[in-house]
């Protein structure tokens, strides 16, 4: 008989999962490891109640798409986070602010490197290129520096401005 | 943690701190100066910002975060081995190095020798061979090198029996066959070398990717700054090839075999050549008047630099982007360093392969016409030389960086009159080291450099020739000067440039100190007794040096990344000791109130290979020490009658004696090999006996000679017989 695992996420929605798929987030796989003996039949429930239903079914349906995929280990090797955004996570994650800022919660609270250097990525390109307000403009940032803490900023960082 | 919708709204701002940091590392990583932007947007980023990234910035801008990895190669395979005086590695490829007789280097040393020289010089002269430990840490010759030995010499040098290994330590090589020249490529990159902990150089393949002969008599090469075209100069005669991405060769390659995609015959012979990356534009300087010149490889059009004077060398830097023109105490500059385009490099051309080779005029032959982006180089150097903007600066050596209209180079230390304490203990005879950065420096370098191809051919362009606050005596004042002479050099320079001291008084016993700008002009090094000092010379960090300098605030400005390299009596080593940040302190930007002091901080940061690399040194320090020792008790060496027996009393004379002597004295000893060795180790020793460990000799500067093979790896040719590579890469 096949185990049966379920997430359930904050909004008590329950997501049937493969061991597989759930181990692609090493917080997942390391409880499974240290709290759930192999040899109990009964189905396993584990709560997520930081992730809420939206974003599971998201981040369920990357860890589907990757369970194949060995992710090696070294995924703060400084060469990776170099590398570009693979083009499949970039539609992936091409959608809304607010999802995009909770897959990256998500991924984080559930360590999954690779969706969560992916997110890192696609925010890192909105900011790329940009000035302070267009910055503030496309994350909704409210400037909360006075007049004179902009103008020491700006004098601190003169040598480089106007590159 | 609660993801309602209204909170998240509003909350990028807030994202966990460790999130933030990732984020904007990448974008820090693609592009540093991005982080200022991110730094404005509100007070919790700019926190984040300034306390954890852009202190990593500037520490890289000052250059002090650069670990160093030590390739040494030995020179009992020879593969670098060669005299100082025509040691030139050029990256070939992503990690070719090419080696004799190539200028494609950033900087470009008149070379005095041709290929004949070199081979034949390296082999019979004075290098001595020396098994440092008998290991095998570098792989048995290759069969290349044993053909190309056995091919030309009686004897292999390269036996492992210890009967070899005699006669290298007592012969000297016999000479070669003279009407051979050979041309050889090296492939040294990481993926091919092994940096062993004990920074001893380990080849997982064949380094030496193929030789080329020729019977013809070559004075110079050059190698465009992307290694795909060898331009060679035979007498007078010039050829261009297309260099192979990659050969798999067996036997030297005659290249008499090969046909170049380009000749001319000039009517004198060659001194210089450069070719640029696409191969349009051929830079030649030529023994005969009005010899400094540029040829379009494509139209046939020829263009002179405009100069008065018969004794201009020429060189390229800053990836062909900026030509030098250097006489004694004058140096011309053309151009701008501008950005490599990555596209461009791509747009290698085919259009050469079905040329003719002829002796005499062979123009390269176009069916495309021409690319303003691909070939901009061509008008771009019209352009100046149309517009007579050049830039005069009244010094025989000094060198571009990547920022425009800044230079480094040696000043006499009185320019200096108020300075104190000097870092080194220098005399009257000592120098200082400065950033000459021109009053016209361009607030925006990036428009300056964006636009300015694109400007070109528009009226617009004349913006970039015109200085933006001064006026128009101050670009004619080079010229007023040399014909006036109402102003000396000092005053015309302070008038020019703001001038920034890097190092005071350097002593210059033999001759200026050695100094090299990488090809990209972002790092400069040099090379002072003993210790190479790497300078983030990039745009960035002269910015940041100058409104620090301006501002007084440069007190905390650690300038220099330094290496000591230290040498043994016996077998000649050099070795990554510590790393030495040297702080400045300048009580104002006023150079009459300038105020230096040493401060030498042993850092010991090291991390990853670097940290293994000091302990390792630091071990052979000690067992350095403990030989000295031993030295001394016995003066073994130091006394012996075999030393004696070479010291004549032109050696004894030169010892003691100034500069000029102790140059001629090693003229003397290029021409006169065969005691050079005795005279060096006698000379060390004695220096040893003084002043320890630490000391230099002249000689040891003299004889060695740095070359930046890339934007990231040095080399250093220490006493003519051995060689070290130094990868510097940014430590992140």
């Amino acid at each position: 008989m096949v185990k049966r695992y379920v997430l359930v996420s904050s909004d008590n929605e329950k997501f049937p999962t493969e061991r597989k798929v759930m181990e692609k987030s090493i917080l997942l796989k390391n409880m499974l490891k240290d709290l759930f003996a192999d040899d109990d039949d009964e189905p396993i429930e584990i709560p997520l109640p930081n992730v809420s239903s939206s974003v599971m079914k998201f981040i369920l349906e990357w860890c589907e798409h990757y369970k194949d995929v060995d992710f090696e280990d070294d995924e703060d090797d400084d060469s990776k986070k170099s590398a570009p955004i693979d083009e499949w996570d970039k539609n992936f994650l091409n959608t809304d602010q607010e999802m995009l800022y909770e897959i990256i919660l998500a991924a984080n609270y559930m360590n999954i490197k690779p969706l969560l250097n992916a997110g890192c990525k696609m925010v890192a390109e909105m900011i790329r290129g940009k000035s302070p307000e267009e910055i503030r403009k496309t994350f909704n940032i409210v400037n909360d520096f006075t007049p004179e803490e902009e103008a020491a900023i700006r004098r601190e960082n003169e040598w480089a401005e106007d590159r | 943690m609660d993801f309602s919708k209204n909170q998240i709204k509003n909350s990028w701002s807030s994202l966990p701190k460790e999130l933030l940091i990732k984020i904007f590392t990448i974008v820090y990583n693609e592009d540093s100066v991005e982080l200022l932007p991110i730094a404005r947007v509100c007070s919790n980023w700019n926190s984040i910002v300034k306390n954890n990234l852009i202190q990593d910035y500037e520490n890289y801008l000052n250059g002090i975060k650069v670990y160093l990895k030590c390739y040494r190669l030995r020179n009992n395979n020879l593969v670098l081995n060669n005299l100082f005086t025509c040691f030139h590695l050029v990256e070939y490829g992503k990690d070719y190095l090419f080696w004799p007789n190539s200028n494609n280097i950033s900087y470009c040393s008149e070379v005095h020798n041709n290929c004949q020289v070199i081979s034949y010089d390296i082999l019979s002269q004075n290098v001595e061979y020396i098994n440092l430990t008998g290991s095998r840490d570098i792989n048995a010759p290759t069969d290349v090198f044993r053909y190309y030995y056995r091919q030309f010499n009686k004897v292999s040098p390269f036996d492992d029996s210890d009967h070899s290994i005699d006669f290298l330590r007592q012969n000297r090589f016999p000479a070669f066959n003279k009407t051979q020249y050979t041309i050889c490529l090296y492939h040294l990159g990481e993926s091919e070398v092994i940096n062993t902990v004990n920074s001893s150089l380990r080849f997982k393949s064949n380094p030496i990717k193929y030789f080329l002969n020729t019977n013809k008599k070559l004075n110079f090469s050059a190698v465009s700054s992307n290694n795909k075209y060898l331009a060679l100069a035979f007498s007078g005669l010039v050829q261009i090839y297309n260099l192979p991405s990659s050969v798999d060769q067996k036997e030297p390659i005659s290249l008499n075999d090969l046909t170049p995609i380009f000749s001319k015959q000039f009517p004198s012979i060659i001194k210089f050549l450069s070719i640029d990356d696409n191969c349009h534009v051929l830079f030649v300087r030529s023994l005969r008047l009005g010899g400094l010149s540029m040829m379009n490889l494509i139209t046939n059009e020829e263009i002179e630099f405009p100069h008065y004077r018969l004794d201009l060398n020429m060189n390229s830097q800053i990836n062909d982007h900026i030509i030098l023109l250097n006489g004694y105490q004058e140096t011309i500059a053309y151009g701008l360093p501008m950005r490599n385009d990555p596209d461009n490099k791509e747009q290698q051309n085919e259009h050469f392969n079905n040329s003719t080779s002829a002796r005499g005029y062979n123009p390269i032959t176009k069916k495309y016409k021409l690319d303003p982006v691909v070939a901009p180089i061509w008008d771009y150097y019209e352009n100046y030389i149309s517009a007579g903007y050049e830039h005069i600066i009244p010094l025989t050596n000094i060198v571009p960086v990547d920022a425009p209209k800044c230079y480094i180079g040696l000043l006499k230390s009185h320019s200096f009159p108020n300075k104190s304490e000097p870092i080194f203990s220098g005399g009257d005879r000592s120098l200082d080291l400065v950033l000459f950065i021109d009053n016209e420096f361009p607030s925006n370098i990036e428009k300056l450099r964006g636009r300015y191809l694109e400007d070109f051919k528009s009226d617009s362009y004349n913006h970039y020739f015109q200085p933006e606050d001064s006026d128009e005596d101050l670009i004619n004042a080079p010229d007023d000067i040399s014909c006036d002479g109402d102003l000396d050099d000092d005053d015309y320079l302070s008038e020019q440039f703001r001038i920034v001291p890097l190092i005071f008084n350097i002593q210059h016993l033999t001759r200026s100190p050695l100094f090299t700008v990488s090809n990209d002009g972002k790092r400069f090094a040099i090379l002072i007794s003993n210790v190479l000092y790497v300078l983030n010379t990039s745009s960035d960090s002269v910015r940041l040096l100058l409104n620090k300098f301006q501002s007084g605030n440069y007190r905390a400005l650690d300038l220099l990344t330094t290496f000591n390299l230290y040498s043994h009596p016996n077998d000649i080593r050099i070795e990554l000791a510590t790393k030495t940040s040297i702080t400045a302190e300048v009580s104002s930007g006023s150079l009459g109130s300038t105020d230096a002091n040493k401060n030498r901080n042993i850092n010991n940061t090291w991390m990853d290979h670097s940290n293994i690399v000091l302990v390792d040194q630091l071990y052979q320090l000690g067992e350095y020490r403990s030989q000295h020792k031993k030295l001394n008790n016995s003066n073994s060496i130091l006394d012996s009658d075999d030393d004696e027996e070479y010291l004549t009393e032109d050696d004894e004379f030169a010892l003691n004696s100034d500069a000029e002597t102790i140059e001629q004295r090693n003229h003397n000893d290029i021409v006169d090999g065969a005691h050079n060795n005795h005279r060096i180790h006698r000379h060390h020793h004695r220096n040893l006996d003084g002043h320890g460990l630490l000391s230099s000799t002249n000689e040891e500067v003299y004889k060695t000679q740095i070359t930046w093979i890339d934007n990231n790896n040095i080399a250093i040719n220490f006493k003519g017989s051995f060689s070290a590579i130094f990868s510097l890469e940014k430590y992140v």
